[in-house]
């Protein structure tokens, strides 16, 4: 069955009407929230921000350390759904793109430099909409007090793209 | 580079001072590093990464490498977060809900804009809400949504 680009569709492929609602990911080892990580941001995307460069400054404005920009939440809190989910069905991830259409995060304890993240992730939701299909991941990710610091869903589109998108 | 010293001085209504972001896939290539995803990955996206990959990315949706959304959402935290006082949004006890609605690809002026919808306390934490906005080239949105950024005590 050829995707409307043209592209097969393999039967090992893990497809959106093969996803089930509540399935959950495997456990990753815990991710560290590591200074050098905000340096890296910070050089990539000329985030100037005192509070991502100057500890001192940090400190003074409440911060162990340095503060945690939001991106580096989806780099420590971690969606092992995604790929997981469809390897333990002996299926893989479409090797096509499932482009990130949103995204839903709420934070709660704040992330310090130093922080152990342990997450749990699984398939919260799957949907269509004006004729394409979602699938969402919802991850919760907690320090090493058991404390929730983070917890997001994340919408990714499943289908094989349209014409119209190779000029948007 | 905060406007804002403190919660009281942000008005509802007030906009935002934009941020213009240009994307070039040097700029693209670094984020996935970033994020874990280089070019000359080993993980699961390896040769199929549709920011990276040219090739591959050229032959499916976008018809071309594009931008990672997660980079255009790091454009409207730094937008709210250099504007608002020192700690808004990076403090914990925050909520972000943004779609993404057009890629951007290298080349690409992206503009970041917001909007102050409204403040409050809640829970005894002092609120800013903020309707966020990027667009590319005239007017074309490339994200849309909304971020509740917690304002830490100054």
């Amino acid at each position: 069955m050829a995707g409307s680009s043209g592209h097969e569709l393999l039967e090992n492929w893990f497809t959106w009407d093969k996803a089930v609602v509540g399935e959950k990911g495997p456990l990753e080892a815990p991710v560290e929230v590591k200074a050098e990580k905000i340096r890296q941001y910070v050089d990539t995307e000329d985030d100037t921000n005192r509070l991502y460069t100057d500890v001192e400054f940090a400190k003074r404005h409440g911060f162990k350390m340095l503060a945690v920009p939001i991106a580096m939440i989806c780099r420590v809190v971690s969606n092992t759904a995604r790929h997981g989910i469809p390897k333990a069905h002996g299926l893989v991830h479409p090797v096509r793109p499932t482009p990130f259409a949103r995204w839903q995060c709420k934070t709660y304890a704040p992330l310090n430099v130093g922080d152990v993240i342990t997450s749990e992730s699984g398939l919260g939701e799957k949907y269509e909409r004006r004729g394409r299909h979602y699938l969402v991941w919802h991850v919760v990710g907690k320090n090493q007090r058991g404390e929730k610091v983070a917890e997001y869903n994340y919408t990714n589109l499943w289908d094989e793209g349209k014409s119209e998108d190779r000029t948007r | 580079m905060s406007h804002k010293e403190n919660w009281d001085q942000v008005e509802v209504g007030e906009e935002i001072t934009p941020l213009t972001f240009y994307v070039t896939q040097d700029h693209i290539d670094r984020f996935q590093e970033f994020l874990g995803h280089p070019a000359n990955s080993t993980s699961w996206m390896a040769g199929h990464n549709l920011h990276v990959d040219e090739e591959y990315s050229r032959e499916h949706m976008y018809g071309g490498n594009v931008g990672d959304g997660h980079q255009t959402i790091a454009y409207l935290c730094e937008l709210v977060t250099n504007w608002l006082p020192y700690g808004a949004l990076v403090s914990g006890y925050s909520e972000l809900d943004i779609r993404m609605t057009n890629p951007t690809r290298p080349g690409d002026r992206v503009v970041a804009k917001g909007v102050v919808k409204d403040k409050f306390i809640e829970e005894g934490r002092k609120y800013v809400l903020c309707e966020v906005n990027a667009f590319k080239g005239e007017d074309k949105r490339v994200a849309i949504g909304t971020i509740k950024a917690m304002v830490p005590e100054s």
